[in-house]
């Protein structure tokens, strides 16, 4: 039981980062390395809350990082990423270089050492085989409501009509009449937001650095990779998939070589499987059928 | 059987005939061999090792410019093989205790059989683009992972200290290449040698039919080039050049850590190319060298400040240049423009000129 309760947790944070990059993905075929940066934010904005405010800061904090999160978001897009629309590699690299400089402008503002945060509560839940902490629990619920509440967005209402709509046909979906710069704007705002959740959330659970992020791009990235691109199932699978795998694995062996496991066995099943475990409808599969 | 092999290598690597384009190649390359043999004799000790530290960053520029520049694969991991090179050389040499020569060898066929691992699972499946930068960082950050916590054989964060120099005995001749001008002439000749190597490669018909994968790899597959097959050769082969570098780093400064696997040199291998100008053979050599001595330089005021410069020139490349500086031409422009103020051409020759290019 407390196996299960820990695999949901580490899969439903790796399904809200990915969540926001699917979609970024699939719609824009842009690639934002930056992501990562956006769970650090999330996570210093707590930590920033939480000096300031005492421990129950942590529900305001909650409201705010996201907020701060698409702010953030809607900077990046509006001065970088629109400029690199036609050149989809070259936003890899520059939200790389957009990676690097907030990496070290957290460091330089905040130093090195870790932030210090708290759970917003302690104490412990009893399952069955034990007890489990309640914040995890806590995490859990908060991440499959949005997880449930992303998909229910893309799958039931207008907007993720027309959201599905450019990520299959950019060009078809604007000769409908969908403004799909700003849809891709709020796309992308809505995915900064979200991994800033996953960051406030997570933060509690794990040492606060400004290098938080990025072992979870990684994975998120072998996640939308191995669900299939464009496709919020997939995402949704893939992190499932991938979560098991590695908490599983890091019961036996090493956290690190669970991940090299983890990375070889993923490898393997692309090669096999190209277009994903779901595949979904993007420009991207186009490129990725081609060899 | 074998025959019609050689027959296909000799077509695949047959050189056009020299021609007046070549002269500055040539003439470039000439002057670097006399500059890299001339230095050891003016510069200091400290000046000569961190040039030749600089230089065998070059020999990493080199060997990501073969990938992404001539091939087209964007990676962001391409400093994994630089360090397997590093970690396998020291691996052999010290912790079992084998010659500098089985090191090196050790190194190289470790990368390399890393990347035809990788290259052949995600190469023949297809995976092409941001795909394959994606997983490569995430082979890079996997690999520092292993680096720092398998403590047993890779020394875990402290690395591995006290790795020998090269040397080579052969036949009761012993040729000790790890002194400081030594081990700077190993590092230029290396440097050189793979230069020149690579400019052959591409001139001859082998680079044009890389450079079709990279323009458009649809096309160069309907013209009957397997493609993924090329692009894994490629992939290789610049494993093994980047692990000829981590094994020259590793043996001139004797220490390996796990900060080779860092994203941060990882990013500066791509600046290097980027700022050299992609596919260009010169530029991306001088880019490295340039970029590593400034961030030697810069580093020793603030150990802070070179990822933020680093992350901005990134880019300012990225927005601003996206083919690089292209040194060569803004020179051939201003000589074109010089002649043609000087000669004042009448509108016959103009048009002549126009022709003919």
């Amino acid at each position: 039981m407390i196996g299960i309760l820990n695999v949901a947790s580490y899969g439903c944070v790796l399904a809200m980062i990915a969540l926001g990059l699917a979609v970024v993905f699939g719609m824009m075929d842009i690639v934002n390395l930056a992501h990562a940066e956006w769970v650090t934010i999330g996570a210093y904005a707590l930590a920033v809350a939480q000096a300031v405010g005492g421990k129950q800061a942590f529900w305001l904090a909650l409201l705010v990082a996201p907020a701060v999160g698409a702010l953030l978001g809607w900077c990046l897009e509006r001065f970088i990423i629109r400029l690199l629309y036609d050149r989809p590699l070259d936003t890899l690299l520059a939200t790389y270089a957009v990676s690097l400089i907030l990496q070290k402008a957290l460091e330089l503002i905040f130093g090195t050492q870790p932030m210090l945060v708290y759970a917003p509560f302690s104490g412990a839940v009893p399952v069955p085989g034990g007890s489990y902490p309640a914040y995890r629990i806590f995490v859990i619920g908060v991440a499959l409501t949005v997880t449930t509440g992303c998909w229910l967005l893309f799958a039931r209402t207008r907007f993720g009509m027309q959201l599905r709509a450019v990520i299959q046909h950019t060009a078809m979906a604007e000769a409908t009449g969908i403004d799909t710069r700003r849809l891709n704007r709020i796309a992308f705002c809505g995915g900064a937001a979200l991994a800033s959740l996953a960051g406030v959330l997570v933060a509690p659970m794990v040492s606060v650095e400004s290098h938080l992020g990025v072992s979870y791009l990684a994975k998120a990235f072998f996640v939308i990779v191995l669900g299939g691109i464009g496709s919020i199932a997939g995402s949704i699978l893939g992190s499932a998939v991938i979560g098991t795998a590695e908490t599983l694995l890091s019961y036996r062996v090493d956290p690190s070589l669970a991940s090299a496991v983890v990375l070889v066995l993923s490898i393997v099943v692309i090669r096999f499987r190209p277009q994903g475990l779901i595949p979904g409808f993007s420009a991207a599969h186009q490129l990725l059928g081609k060899g | 059987m074998s025959g019609k092999h050689a027959g296909c290598l000799r077509l695949w690597f047959s050189q056009p005939a020299l021609g007046a384009r070549d002269v500055l190649p040539l003439l470039m390359s000439a002057v670097a061999a006399a500059a890299v043999a001339i230095v050891p004799f003016f510069a200091g000790p400290w000046l000569l090792s961190a040039v030749r530290d600089a230089l065998v960053m070059g020999i990493l520029a080199l060997s990501y410019d073969l990938l992404w520049g001539r091939a087209g694969v964007l990676t962001l991991g391409h400093t994994t093989f630089l360090g397997l090179g590093a970690y396998g050389f020291a691996v052999a040499t010290v912790q079992f205790g084998q010659a500098p020569v089985t090191g090196l060898a050790a190194g190289v066929l470790c990368a390399a059989a890393v990347a035809a691992v990788i290259g052949y699972f995600l190469l023949f499946a297809g995976v092409r683009l941001h795909f394959f930068a994606i997983i490569s960082l995430a082979v890079l950050i996997v690999a520092q992972q292993l680096a720092v916590s398998w403590q047993s054989v890779t020394g875990g964060d402290t690395g591995i200290l006290g790795i020998p120099g090269l040397s080579f005995s052969a036949g009761g001749h012993a040729l000790d290449l790890s002194g400081p001008r030594a081990s700077w002439y190993t590092v230029s000749a290396v440097l050189l040698v793979a230069t020149g190597l690579m400019w052959l490669v591409c001139r001859s018909r082998y680079g044009k039919v890389l450079g079709a994968i990279a323009t458009n790899e649809w096309r160069a597959k309907a013209c009957g080039y397997h493609t993924s097959f090329h692009l894994l050769l490629v992939f290789v082969a610049s494993a093994a050049l980047a692990a000829v570098a981590g094994v020259l780093m590793a043996a001139c400064s004797g220490v390996v850590a796990p900060d080779v696997f860092s994203p941060l040199l990882a990013t500066e291998v791509i600046l290097w190319v980027a700022i050299g100008g992609r596919g260009r053979i010169g530029g991306p050599v001088v880019a490295a060298v340039t970029l590593t001595l400034l961030r030697q330089t810069v580093s020793s005021y603030s150990t802070d400040g070179w990822p933020l410069i680093l992350g901005g020139l990134f880019l300012a490349c990225v927005l601003f240049m996206p083919n690089g500086l292209r040194l060569d031409g803004r020179v051939w422009a201003a000589l074109r423009a010089g002649r043609a103020i000087w000669s004042r051409p009448s509108a016959h020759r103009v048009g002549h000129a126009q022709e003919k290019r």
